[in-house]
């Protein structure tokens, strides 16, 4: 695939869950990500014909929506070069991995992203803010400092992964097409699960335990108590 | 005070576009959501509290499928705007933060439902020209931006003067404002703290 292709792809990816709906889910944001390839393999007429077969009902996880991108972007690039007869069992083609893939690349992303990274990214920000000795009492010059250095930590490390998946699905879809368990074998996805696991684990524990090293435990206890 | 309310709710509108229509670089989330409208608004350190208590509450949902769960940019925004615009005290604007944020998923299940109908319209445009989509996309991005605006400056404008007029302050005394500081500073986040341990314990993920 080259490169200009899956720049234009990825950008609009971005997109992907625009127009949200109950009727068809992620059906326009699909159709305009997708929308560059078709313009390079089909002209006019036949292009409004492929952006409304790509108008049907949709639904995967946004991070995960390039392997679908770059499958169809494929199938369609056969498509497009065969005759009308063999043309029209490629659609159909489309249709059914269309769906394949994007269901299996949802449950992945669901469990992934939204299950664990997201999580992760959330301890590894207090971790910072903990083991960086933030006053979460007081607000001097030094903890808006320590306070910017832990949300960009998280922020980073949940776009540096999204972004990684996101980039590299749409060639790898683009290689895979024709295989409806495309994007399963794209990385050692429950491995990466668990590794993430039990560092947020490791984490959380860390955190609790930083917490009541450095701070006044004692001022803490009083203070629930005159709350209570 | 009405200008910076204005900015706050569009600066607040623009970062939830991240949550659905565009990007999901997560600067949606009520973490980072808290402090950026904190930071603009002068208040970086409440914006930070809101956000984290927030992101304590609200890590278990999961936006899956047709389930439209409570926004924590909304919970964590409309707080730090109540607390620091209305001078409402920062637990009890937090509990406000949560109830605009149950009633805004409410309401953006019906905008949804809405924009099923400009579906149909879109797929009629695409069949005469299909570079038309990009017309709708920027077309949706104008929508959601002026719901989640209308949404925002309408509800807080109306929480803040309720606040105001029945001089709310005075109530929360003793032990109510007792309780309410228990409740939003130590018992949040050890529902938060749990929450990830129960997340990250479970071997399904």
């Amino acid at each position: 695939m080259d490169k200009k292709l899956q720049l234009k792809i990825f950008l609009r990816s971005f997109f992907i869950q625009i127009g949200w709906n109950y009727q068809k889910m992620q059906n326009i944001g699909f159709a305009f990500s997708v929308l560059p390839a078709l313009k390079k393999f089909y002209k006019k007429e036949n292009l409004n014909q492929a952006v409304l077969r790509h108008m049907g009902y949709f639904n995967t996880h946004p991070y995960m929506a390039g392997f679908t991108l770059g499958l169809c972007a494929r199938m369609e690039e056969d498509a497009s070069q065969q005759n009308d007869t063999d043309k029209n069992d490629s659609y159909a083609k489309i249709d059914t991995l269309k769906s394949a893939v994007s269901t299996a690349s949802a449950a992945i992303g669901d469990r992934l992203f939204w299950g664990i990274l997201k999580p992760f990214c959330l301890v590894l920000t207090i971790f910072t803010l903990v083991a960086l000795n933030f006053d979460f009492f007081g607000f001097s010059l030094r903890d808006r400092l320590i306070a910017v250095i832990a949300l960009s930590i998280g922020f980073l490390f949940y776009n540096s992964v999204s972004l990684f998946v996101r980039w590299n699905s749409i060639e790898y879809g683009y290689r895979c097409a024709q295989d409806k368990y495309c994007g399963l074998d794209f990385l050692n996805w429950n491995k990466f699960a668990k590794i993430l696991r039990l560092t947020g684990l490791a984490l959380v524990l860390l955190t609790v335990a930083t917490f009541l090293i450095r701070y006044d435990v004692v001022y803490l206890v009083k203070l629930v108590i005159w709350l209570t | 005070m009405e200008i910076k309310l204005i900015y706050l709710c569009a600066l607040a509108a623009f970062l939830e576009l991240d949550r659905l229509y565009a990007g999901q670089f997560m600067l949606s989330r009520p973490v980072m959501a808290g402090s950026i409208i904190g930071f603009f608004g002068g208040e970086f350190g409440l914006g930070l509290w809101c956000g984290l208590w927030a992101e304590f509450l609200l890590i278990k949902n999961k936006p899956i499928g047709i389930k439209v769960s409570a926004s924590g940019l909304i919970f964590a925004g409309s707080a730090v705007m109540l607390a620091s615009l209305y001078n409402i005290p920062f637990y009890f604007a937090f509990i406000c933060g949560g109830i605009l944020s149950y009633i805004f998923s409410y309401l953006d299940i019906l905008f949804r439902k809405q924009v099923s109908l400009l579906n149909d319209k879109a797929e009629r445009e695409v069949k005469v020209n299909a570079c038309g989509i990009g017309k709708w996309i920027f077309n949706l991005i104008v929508l959601r931006f002026l719901f989640v605006f209308a949404f925002l400056i309408l509800s807080i404008a109306l929480f803040g003067f309720l606040a105001n007029i029945s001089n709310v302050n005075r109530y929360l005394t003793g032990y109510i404002e007792r309780f309410l500081m228990l409740l939003t500073l130590f018992v949040t986040p050890v529902i938060g703290l749990v929450n990830c341990v129960l997340i990250f314990g479970k071997k399904n993920g």
